[in-house]
């Protein structure tokens, strides 16, 4: 905890600074990209820290970036209140698949999502009339105020990361927070002294789709159009891997990993095909040596650091 | 006035083999009960039935009038029926206090302080609990089942691994509730000690309960010295 508060007005004024030093629209995309993957990599933890994962979170922002799309461009809502509308439809519908299969536990969870994933997918490609089909959701409208111009978007960006950490950091310090990892370490011992175990799970899956809808929505209106893949397993797995390989154990570990491996990934393209290779190495080494996530790092160096005899006291 | 706890014909069968047969007994109000029986009779199955932890196959458990049987696990806790675990079953990843807050103390209990301060427990408040000495370890698990002031607790061997000294702890602490109306039911090994506690034993053997009576009447009873012994030449038989 100590470490932490000076980290964070640096990291505000860092975030403030960036268009003063580049206006480059491909370095914006690249920096609202991590804002993105940062807050569902940290939304995903939630689940986490009650001992579940799930193989479905792009699907809840997929839910969030096709409801608000379709109500601005078929029932004309302002795109400001499709980020609510967008965080309600996906954490309704994440209450309704929690209460249905929540009672599964470990791999059956996983698969549950997995599948759920899957069948949002082939509904969207499937229901054309609606969606879009294949080719997506067009000419979905911007915010109001906003243009193509990529500041407006990139301090929205840091905005909702900041309201999305901060809600989030809220949770895990609170009483709510703390029956979720409660559960995580005794299941057993949870219900035996009065903890609705299910229902805690159920609330910890509508509250990480919350998240990742409200975001989905933010994406809809950023990017203007939103087709299947976007919202594919793949991103479901990508956000799983921003978690684990910053280090889900802490809170700043799902940050650490959606923002250096978001960037990391946009600058090794220049490698061409064999990004996905360095990717794949990466990810392999840092699960290897590091089971912790790259934020075990900070713990690693600090022991690594020889003691200073001088810190007795003033 | 009714028991307190009635459990009625109560039977759980797992596959072919049936951990609980037919077992009905009772614990009325402000009694210490004992529930003895060699290795595999089937108390801790028949502690999981009461608590909802597993649903019975068949028969019925009657807590304070109101049948519970099936009910899951939080639910029967919050009608005032708490439970231990022979293991410790703790939260690994927080302090002692906050285990015992988690718990239900200070919110519908216990005073926190004043319920680790009743177990010897002020001084490790602040240890996290997988750093605790085993002993420590069981004192919070008999703590944690009364910190939301159940009526009704039932121990899972809370003696088990704890020195003399230990034991006598536990022991006062469990007559003083008792004194203050808790009641409870207790599944220990260690004889002398639960003897001393207890007002009434009820012995199961291959899950069915085959005597009932105060310690004395029991420790004469022929059936119960043959299931003791019966196991015993069994165990020594490899």
């Amino acid at each position: 905890m100590t470490g932490v508060r000076p980290v964070i007005p640096a990291l505000a004024a860092a975030a403030a600074g960036l268009p003063l030093l580049t206006r480059d629209p491909y370095f914006l995309h690249v920096a609202i990209t991590a804002a993105l993957q940062v807050s569902l990599a940290s939304s995903l933890r939630i689940l986490w820290n009650v001992g579940l994962l799930s193989c479905g979170h792009a699907a809840f922002m997929g839910i969030g970036a096709y409801t608000s799309g379709l109500l601005a461009t078929r029932a004309g809502l302002s795109p400001w209140l499709g980020l609510g509308a967008g965080a309600a439809a996906a954490a309704a519908v994440s209450a309704v698949l929690g209460y249905l299969s929540l009672r599964l536990r470990g791999i059956y969870f996983v698969l549950v999502t997995f599948a759920f994933n899957e069948v949002f997918i082939l509904l969207l490609n499937r229901w054309r009339d609606l969606t879009g089909g294949p080719s997506g959701l067009m000419a979905i409208p911007r915010f109001e105020g906003f243009t193509a111009a990529r500041v407006p978007y990139y301090f929205l960006a840091i905005v909702l990361l900041a309201v999305t950490l901060g809600a989030l950091h809220r949770l895990e310090r609170s009483r709510t927070g703390m029956i979720l990892f409660a559960i995580r370490d005794s299941e057993l011992r949870a219900a035996c002294v009065g903890i609705d175990v299910v229902r805690y799970r159920v609330l910890a899956f509508a509250l990480s789709a919350l998240f990742a809808g409200a975001w989905g929505a933010f994406y809809a209106h950023y990017v203007t159009v939103v087709s299947p893949t976007d919202f594919s397993i793949w991103q479901s797995i990508y956000v799983q891997l921003y978690m684990i390989v910053g280090g889900a154990g802490t809170f700043a570990g799902p940050i650490v990993g959606g923002a250096f491996l978001t960037v990391a990934l946009e600058f090794m393209r220049v490698t061409g095909p064999l990004v996905s290779v360095i990717y794949g190495l990466l990810l392999t080494l840092v699960m290897l040596f590091l089971p912790g996530g790259i934020v075990s790092l900070a713990a690693l160096a600090r022991r690594l650091r020889p003691a200073r005899p001088a810190e007795a006291g003033p | 006035m009714t028991p307190l706890l009635q459990v009625e014909g109560l039977t759980r069968q797992f596959g072919g083999l049936t951990a609980v047969n037919d077992v009905t007994l009772e614990a009325r109000r402000g009694e210490i009960v004992g529930l003895i029986g060699p290795n595999g009779a089937g108390k801790t199955t028949l502690f999981n039935l009461v608590s909802g932890v597993l649903r019975p196959t068949r028969g019925r458990v009657v807590f304070d009038g109101r049948d519970i049987t099936g009910l899951p696990p939080h639910a029967v806790v919050r009608r005032g029926l708490a439970r231990s675990f022979q293991l410790p079953t703790l939260f690994v990843s927080f302090s002692v206090r906050d285990n015992v807050v988690l718990a239900g103390a200070g919110r519908s209990g216990w005073e926190v302080d004043e319920l680790l301060g009743f177990f010897g427990l002020e001084r490790v408040a602040g240890e996290p609990v997988r750093a605790l000495p085993h002993g420590y370890q069981k004192i919070l698990e008999v703590a944690m089942a009364l910190a939301s002031r159940p009526r009704m607790v039932l121990l899972d061997e809370p003696f088990c691994g704890l020195t003399a000294e230990e034991i006598a702890t536990v022991t006062g602490r469990v007559r003083s509730l008792r004194r203050e109306g808790v009641t409870f039911m207790v599944v220990e090994h260690n004889m002398r000690a639960l003897m001393q506690m207890v007002d009434r034993v009820y012995v199961l053997n291959f899950g069915s309960r085959i005597a009932e009576g105060t310690p004395e009447e029991v420790a004469r009873n022929p059936e119960v010295i043959r299931a003791y012994l019966g196991s015993a030449r069994h165990a020594a038989g490899g």
